[in-house]
């Protein structure tokens, strides 16, 4: 359960087709970021509705802006809503359900076990909703909303993970001895979740770029930035007027990602035989 | 092999890792013969090859570990080949295995299991199947079948449990029927029934028992023919009653004195066999006993022995030992 | 005895389930009420005066403490009251109760499909451990769960309902009069929602025929001539009833208003996730209030559901 046992199994075909597809992307994103890539992506560069050519890859839209550079665009939102989320994410069930895992059986865990049950109970895409309603709508109103839903999951896992290491005996052994909570939480209880969290981390990225793409389309998250949800949005009415850019630039930057994240996830699964438990 | 004819005889099965690393055979040209009627043994340390000759003669194996090859097989008569030998899964040829409390579905009535059993032979009513199901519970020794058949596996004792499933083989009547290590899990009473029920399903019904076990003296006593496997080979087939005195092999001889002697022996504590079996699949030179045998010279460590016949059984060893010092 | 503890135990279980509801109504009713827009001046004309705005106050309730509010609020809802729409004036209930069999109509075909497929998926896969089938299989569902509902349902489109496709179906819409209109409208969205759920559905049956296909008693079946078809689907899919089904239970609430919020959006069609769309879109507070807390009673609902229905599919838990 060590992390480094990971790195055999990211020697797979598939793991190195995912690390590659994300490395790419990621290295684009990069680019847009940093301002090398698709600077003009707001600018009418061309006449609308071009067809794909050597300078417009997927051809420009209704505006006449270049629909690839867009859809780059779309990518660094992507990666950075999935960031913030994911780390948001983790990081909250990883404090929440080590301490109820800590202190499994008591007041806290029971409590903290009931607001897991609550807000399971409340789908994404509803919370999303009443958190837009209260905080007037905006990319960090879905951010929270995928924040808030996305880190039960990590939470009951690692609070399981911790309550069965807390009864080992190594762990038994570093209590009698007097050492304080947070140095065996920082050197026992931590590297041996940290599996877990590795492959919660990829899942909810996987999970929060959905969710993103389908909240932005359904005008919930970001209106005036560049979402590929927003660029699906307007294929809808492109495609059936016969114009497939903005559909098949944004699907198909999104499905390599997916897939780029997908196929790692396997492989940390598989490394550390962590199928997703039946529910 | 003397009167009866056999239900079961093979010739050169042998089975093998797909792992190239693991290159030697895990069963090595295993020739068996199982008469009809009586409990033939197997027998040898776990690892040497027992479980897994008997889930070949079923078809049962991994393939996706292991590469199976049957040889010359006759089951009843009828030369096998894989998809026959699946055919006759139920019919012909069934097994019983070590650990009766996961042996039965836990979510089905014994009764539903057993006539389920029946029903996949075709040709018989629901009815019958109830009647013949009750009849194999009777056999095997329960007073209230009727009740029993109700009853959930996890309601019955490992002992009961495991009568159940030779009430599935008593029903099903097969030629053969291989118990792998049927007793281990039990206790002695459970033990010495489920023994006696093996041996009426031989005499009564003419069924070809294959008990395997690593415990020498329960072949002794209910055995006909001991085989003696030790990494995938036969080493020994000691043929006729009291055959474990007789024993020649240095092998055979280091699992008879492994046992907890009763008779206190002259020697004291037992010996047993020095050292530890070869991992499974490596491949050796000369006899596969030789490196942890009392006995073994030059030539053993060279040459494999060939099996020789005669009058106490079959063995394959250049330096047999003498009748039981 | 047997029938009184499973009669505790479901008491138990839904004192829990009714402590969760009222978790998830405090947390919608402080999110969208105590949080939410302030609706006083959307409901005073202009330059009020200060008697007016505290008259408009006092009619929304807004000068009485959270808690009694949320008291009266919880309080019309076991009554079954939710309240009248902020935009059409319309009572939220018959409202809601009129859509829901529209959304049922409309998810129930892809969910009931989507479940069989990928459970006879699984089951081919887990046979095969390993094989050519297996690697295809999760191949297939690798790709499946790494594309977007909306990808699927904008690709089928374009393939179903385009010129530039089959043409075959309406691209949105929802006039059902009969079963061959029914069909008419309902197969883009059933391929859609098939295809958004398969990958995952596929996956987990996947899991569970494997995980009981390596039980010791599927050996013994088939060393007493048990065949591959009644292992799989006596054995297996009885064995792992369990979680099947608790998984079939579990996945309706979110297949109802996750899956239908965007079909319904998407397809113009008048169920829930198109009246929760609408409520979003114009801020009807009390419509959103009542989407929120009613799929939250559905979900504890089916927990306790479900939690039963395991009791009774397993003879150890159901007798001991």
């Amino acid at each position: 359960m060590n992390p480094a046992a990971s790195a055999p199994a990211l020697r797979t075909r598939e793991a190195r087709v995912g690390l590659a597809l994300l490395a790419v992307l990621g290295l684009a994103s990069l680019a847009v970021a940093l301002g090398w890539l698709a600077q003009g992506w707001d600018q009418a560069i061309d006449d609308q509705w071009s067809g794909p050519s050597l300078a417009h890859w997927f051809g420009t839209n209704r505006l006449g802006q270049d629909v690839f550079d867009r859809a780059l665009v779309g990518l660094l939102t992507a990666f950075s809503v999935g960031g913030i989320v994911t780390v948001g994410a983790i990081t909250l069930g990883a404090l929440l359900g080590g301490l109820a895992g800590w202190h499994s059986g008591s007041a806290v865990d029971e409590a903290l076990q009931y607001l897991m049950g609550v807000i399971d109970s409340i789908p994404i895409y509803l919370l999303a909703v009443a958190l837009a309603f209260s905080l007037g709508g905006g990319e960090s109103a879905i951010i929270l909303a995928m924040v808030l839903s996305f880190w039960t999951a990590t939470a009951r896992l690692v609070r399981a993970e911790v309550a069965r290491l807390r009864e080992r005996e190594f762990i038994l052994a570093a209590r009698a001895i007097g050492l304080p909570a947070w140095a065996i939480l920082g050197r026992h209880l931590l590297p041996n979740t940290v599996h877990i969290l590795l492959v919660q981390a990829t899942l909810t990225f996987v999970a929060a770029i959905k969710t993103e793409v389908i909240l932005s389309f359904l005008g919930i998250g970001a209106q005036d930035g560049v979402s590929w949800g927003l660029m699906l949005a307007e294929s809808t009415q492109d495609v059936l007027a016969g114009h497939f850019g903005n559909f098949l630039a944004a699907s198909l930057l999104l499905f390599l990602l997916l897939l780029g994240l997908n196929l790692v996830a396997d492989a940390l699964q598989d490394a550390f035989d962590l199928r997703e438990p039946a529910r | 092999m003397t009167g009866s004819a056999t239900a079961l005889t093979v010739r050169n099965l042998s089975v093998r890792f797909r792992d190239e690393r693991r290159a030697a055979p895990v069963v090595h040209d295993l020739d068996l013969a199982l008469p009809a009627g009586e409990i033939t043994g197997l027998a040898g340390e776990s690892g040497s090859g027992k479980t897994l000759s008997a889930l070949t003669l079923l078809g049962l194996v991994d393939q996706r570990v292991f590469r199976t090859s049957l040889g010359e097989y006759t089951l009843a008569g009828e030369s096998m080949t894989p998809s026959k030998l699946a055919a006759n899964r139920g019919r012909r040829i069934a097994m019983v295995f070590q650990d009766p409390a996961t042996a039965l579905d836990p979510v089905f009535s014994i009764g539903s299991q057993l006539t389920r059993c029946l029903r996949r032979l075709g040709g018989i009513t629901r009815s019958e199947a109830r009647d013949r199901a009750l009849g194999a519970l009777e056999a095997v020794g329960f007073d209230s079948p009727g009740e029993l058949m109700t009853r959930y596996p996890h309601q019955l004792s490992g002992g009961m449990r495991q009568l159940c499933v030779l009430a599935m083989a008593q029903a099903l009547r097969p030629a053969v029927l291989l118990a792998d290590e049927p007793t281990t899990a039990l206790d002695a009473v459970s033990q010495h029934h489920v023994l006696e029920q093996l041996q009426s399903l031989a005499r009564h019904h003419g069924t070809a028992v294959l008990l395997i076990t690593h415990d020498l003296r329960l072949l002794n006593r209910y055995a006909r023919n001991v085989y003696v496997m030790y990494h995938g080979h036969i080493v020994e087939r000691l043929a006729g009653a009291g055959l474990v005195g007789r024993n020649r092999h240095p092998y055979t001889r280091g699992l008879v004195d492994a046992l907890p002697r009763l008779s206190t022996g002259p020697d004291g504590p037992s010996r047993g066999i020095p050292g530890d079996p070869p991992p499974v699949g490596e491949p050796l030179q000369g006899c596969v006993f030789a490196p942890r045998c009392p006995v073994a010279s030059v030539r053993c460590r060279m040459e494999a022995p060939e099996r020789t016949e005669d009058a106490h059984g079959e063995l394959a060893c250049h330096h047999p030992l003498g009748d039981d010092s | 005895m047997r029938p009184l503890r499973l009669l505790s135990s479901l008491l138990k279980r839904l004192g829990y389930g009714l402590a969760l509801m009222l978790g998830v109504t405090l947390l919608s009713f402080t999110l969208m009420v105590q949080f939410g827009p302030d609706k006083t001046f959307e409901l005073l004309g202009k330059n009020p005066t200060g008697e007016q705005i505290a008259e408009v106050r006092r009619e929304l309730g807004y000068d009485r403490p959270f808690i009694v509010r949320y008291g009266a609020w919880l309080g019309s809802l076991v009554r079954g009251d939710l309240g009248a729409s902020d935009t059409t004036g319309e009572a939220v209930a018959p409202l809601l109760a009129r859509a829901l069999p529209v959304t049922l109509a409309l998810v129930l075909p892809g969910y009931l499909v989507g479940n069989l497929f990928g459970l006879l998926l699984g089951m081919l896969a887990a046979w095969h451990r390993g094989g050519a089938w297996d690697r295809l299989v999760l191949g297939g569902s690798v790709a499946g769960l790494s594309l977007s509902f909306l990808v699927i349902i904008i690709l089928l489109q374009i393939l179903l309902s385009t010129p530039y496709g089959l043409d075959l179906f309406p691209t949105r819409g929802w006039r059902v009069t009969d079963l061959s209109s029914y069909l008419h409208y309902v197969t883009v969205p059933t391929l859609a929602l098939i295809g958004v759920t398969l990958g995952y559905n596929t996956r987990f049956y996947r899991a569970i025929v494997l995980e009981e296909l390596g039980r010791e008693h599927i050996r013994t079946a088939r060393a007493f001539g048990a065949t591959g078809r009644e292992v799989l689907f006596v054995h297996v899919l009885r064995n792992g009833l369990v979680p099947i089904v608790t998984r079939l239970l579990y996945s309706i609430p979110l297949v109802v208003v996750s899956g239908s919020l965007l079909l319904e959006t998407y397809f113009g069609i008048p169920g829930v996730g198109k009246i929760t769309f609408d409520a979003m879109t114009s801020g009807d507070q009390p419509v959103l209030l009542a989407v929120v807390t009613l799929t939250a009673v559905g979900f504890v609902a089916v927990q306790v559901l479900a939690d039963t229905a395991c009791r009774m599919a397993d003879p150890r838990m159901a007798q001991s």
